[in-house]
């Protein structure tokens, strides 16, 4: 399949670099996110975007052609749920990153769930507090250098999709940022089915931050980052055939990748060489 | 490195072109495209093998890679809509009298509204007031979070929006969340509001400091109880009177309001919304558990003048960029330069003086007082009191303010004679004393915080012994 239909770019504004280090995928989540939002026929004026604090909540915020809410560290989705609560007709989407929605609000993430409020929340899970200068979060994988886990990161991390799954979410999804495989449409038809969804919806970005985690744990370029992922990541598709061998910074196992309904239904695929 | 190429294929020409004031030479099109086009440091190596399948445009974190003929991304300069610019201007008197004339035939700006209860005398607690006050004031979501005494208000509300159907209201998971919810629901265009007590309203500081900062009306009222921490959850306090004023981190000036009965309950709930959507800022209202609880008669009128906001709201299709981080007055994130952030604070409290300019406090003063009792909230009633059974006529002057932020420094200074002792009783360890050092030599303080409200008898004895010693 070929992009060749280049209406999606009328989603981002003109004119301005990013603000993102060198390397960063969250260029890639803007513009995956503008593709996904012209695919479902919505109009810029029906959406609205709410982000948090952190350099995930700037993916949005100056960037997105929509109206545009930059919230304070965590909170997002308490705003986010006013505006859905006034206005059921807007499309609301919240973007934001893993320490934001999954480390100090993650109980405004269970609530919102626990509710089922209608929105569409984005996590750019880069595994720590980038903006702040690399700090270990909640996301953070088990030995993992960072900041403030020199000696790796003794903590075991939260696996979001799982965590919102067992809430009672009816579509979760994760998928790499930058394609791993061969193509990013499977990615971005998760996108348009996570914004069409009715009820609470969840996609998760694993979009590693190269210049805190990326350059601590052997991996400062694409290409590294690529492997990483490529072994970190397994398709539901592939849990079943997999021979799954743990990955140095996931020791735990392998992260499922793929859209996932319930629990049972992740569960089963990633009973099997999945994070415990 | 960088340039244009053009490739022919089937006699077809492809332009493949890299930004370089984009490009960061990260090297993820290394990566991703199929045809090894590129190299590491985002050079064109190879533009034959070019399947022009368009994934580096797609994918390019910087939007640097131009593919095809649609190469205008990221070109010329941004334009931000107008609309923010009015968002940031309000509070300014002058552009508001503008702008209000032109909207008033939309009906927005001020306009005469019936009251949603029949006109008349009713009798109802301070919290019951609030719930009416706010409802005739056009309030149409709440967000809270339970805590005692300020629970009723939570209760109260749900229930007549329940019977008029005209409001949304949503129990949330904690203070913080209401006062998120509150503000995402401002911006879109309703009038919102939330209630709580101390242990809450610590928790909401960092969010109400967002609502200054973006410009967002809304109210919060505060029903203090006795602290520090859990304190006494059924005791009353005016202990967080600094916390109002100067609770949030960085300047963030904000309209605080104390009522002192029922009636002001309801008046000023009224007055708060009115300046919320006037001037675009949060206003809090303090009172506290004996006000809150106590059951009075109040007189309910039956037109209300209410006032709507003028500026564009979420959902109109104006593409606001609203954002807590310092912005420029278009809306765009400033995130270190150092006019933006001068120019911003400036503005802010350009809007506190000139809301300022309207002072709320009742000022009963004479040049041949030899006392002047100053004080807020409860306490002026039992100030009040005290002074009637005195009886001492001219001899004791007093000063209630119902407006604490913007503090009517001016007022007090002008009104209290030269040589009068200012007496100042508070119902927490002095804090309304610090403000009135400001303009009044020497000020007594008059402190009880045992949970208890001062009594009459406790300010007269107070009054006696300052009188004579001022004879001696
Ligand atoms: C209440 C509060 N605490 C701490 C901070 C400092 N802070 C700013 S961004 C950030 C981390 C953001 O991490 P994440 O959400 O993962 O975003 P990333 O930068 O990794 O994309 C922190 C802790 C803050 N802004 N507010
Ligand atoms: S610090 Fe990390 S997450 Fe933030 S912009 Fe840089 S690479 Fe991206
Ligand atoms: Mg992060």
């Amino acid at each position: 399949m070929k992009e060749k239909n280049l209406n999606w770019l009328r989603w981002i504004k003109n004119g301005q670099p990013l603000q993102f280090c060198p390397s960063c995928q969250y260029g890639t989540i803007l513009r995956l996110l503008a593709c996904a939002l012209e695919k479902t026929g919505l109009e810029p004026k029906q959406v609205m975007a709410v982000s948090g604090i952190g350099c995930a909540g700037w993916i949005t915020d100056r960037y997105l052609k929509t109206d545009t809410l930059h919230t304070t560290h965590g909170r997002p989705i308490s705003f986010a749920t006013g505006i859905k609560l006034v206005r059921p007709d807007l499309k609301v989407i919240v973007v934001s990153g893993d320490g934001d929605l999954a480390t100090i609000g993650t109980n405004h993430l269970v609530h919102a769930v626990r509710r089922n409020i209608n929105l569409s929340v984005f996590c750019a899970n880069n595994f720590l507090y980038g903006m702040t200068g690399g700090q270990a979060g909640a996301t953070t994988p088990r030995n993992a250098i960072t900041a403030t886990t020199p000696q790796g990161n003794p903590e075991q991390p939260l696996d979001l999709i799982k965590l919102v799954l067992s809430l009672g979410c009816s579509m979760a999804s994760r998928y790499p940022a930058m394609p791993i495989g061969k193509s990013p449409y499977p990615t971005i038809d998760a996108i348009v089915k996570t914004l069409k969804h009715e009820g609470f919806s969840f996609f998760e970005f694993i979009s590693p931050c190269v210049t805190h985690f990326g350059r601590k744990n052997e991996m400062p370029n694409p290409g590294k980052l690529k492997e990483y992922l490529k072994d970190l990541l397994i398709r539901k598709e592939d849990i079943a055939s997999s021979t799954s061998e743990p990955t140095p910074l996931a020791k735990n196992g392998k992260l499922a990748q793929g859209t996932f309904e319930t629990l049972i239904d992740y569960l089963r695929f990633t009973e099997k060489g999945g994070q415990q | 490195m960088f340039g244009k190429l053009t490739t022919k294929e089937n006699n077809e020409v492809v332009k493949l072109e890299i930004n370089p004031k984009l490009c960061k030479q990260c090297g993820w099109c290394e990566q991703f495209c199929p045809k090894k086009v590129f190299g590491s440091r985002g050079e064109i190596l190879n533009a034959e093998a070019c399947s022009k399948c368009g994934l580096c445009q797609l994918l390019c974190p910087e939007g640097a890679i131009l593919f095809g003929e649609q190469s205008k991304e990221r070109q010329g300069t941004i334009q931000f809509p107008a609309c923010n610019a009015l968002r940031s201007n309000a509070g300014r008197p002058n552009l508001l009298r503008q702008v209000s004339r032109e909207v008033s035939k939309f009906g927005l700006g001020w306009s005469i509204q019936r009251s949603l209860s029949e006109p008349g005398p009713y009798f109802i607690s301070g919290n019951g007031a609030c719930v009416r006050g706010a409802l005739d004031a056009g309030c149409q979501f709440y967000a809270g979070y339970p805590i005692t005494p300020a629970s009723e208000i939570m209760q109260d509300i749900v229930k007549k929006f329940g019977q008029t159907s005209i409001g949304i209201f949503i129990q949330m998971e904690d203070e913080i969340s209401s006062v998120g919810a509150i503000i995402g629901a401002s911006q879109t265009g309703v009038k919102s509001m939330t209630a709580t007590s101390g242990p809450g309203f610590s928790l909401m500081q960092e969010n109400i400091g967002y609502a200054v900062m973006t410009d967002t009306p809304c109210v919060i009222i505060n029903v203090q109880r006795a602290g520090p921490s859990t304190g006494q959850a059924t005791r009353p306090a005016f202990g967080d009177l600094m916390q109002a004023i100067w609770g949030c981190h960085g300047d963030s000036p904000k309209i605080v309001l104390a009522p002192t009965n029922a009636q002001e309950c309801y008046d000023l709930t009224i007055k708060a919304f009115n300046l919320a959507e006037m001037y675009l800022t949060p206003v809090i209202i303090l009172t506290d558990e004996t006000i809150a609880h106590l059951r009075e008669r109040i007189e309910i009128p039956g037109e209300i003048r209410v006032f709507k906001r003028v500026v564009p709201i979420f959902g109109d299709g104006q593409e606001l960029t609203v954002t807590g981080s310092t912005h420029y007055s278009n809306g765009l994130r400033a995130a270190s330069d150092p006019k933006a952030q001068q120019d911003l604070l400036d503005r802010l409290k350009e809007k506190m003086e000139n809301i300022g300019r309207h002072p709320i406090i009742d000022i009963n003063c004479h040049p041949e007082n030899k006392v002047v009792i100053i004080s807020c909230g409860f306490t002026a009633r039992s100030v009040a009191k005290a002074v009637y059974n005195l009886g001492l006529d001219n001899k004791i002057g007093t000063a209630v303010i119902k407006m604490l932020w913007p503090f009517p420094f001016k007022e007090i200074e002008n009104a209290v004679p030269h040589r009068a002792k200012v007496i100042v009783p508070e119902m927490n360890q002095g804090q309304l004393i610090h403000l009135i050092r400001e303009v009044c030599h020497d000020p007594i303080p008059l402190n009880q915080t045992d949970g208890l409200p001062i009594e009459p008898k406790t300010i007269q004895a107070a009054v006696k012994s300052c009188m004579e010693k001022m004879r001696q």
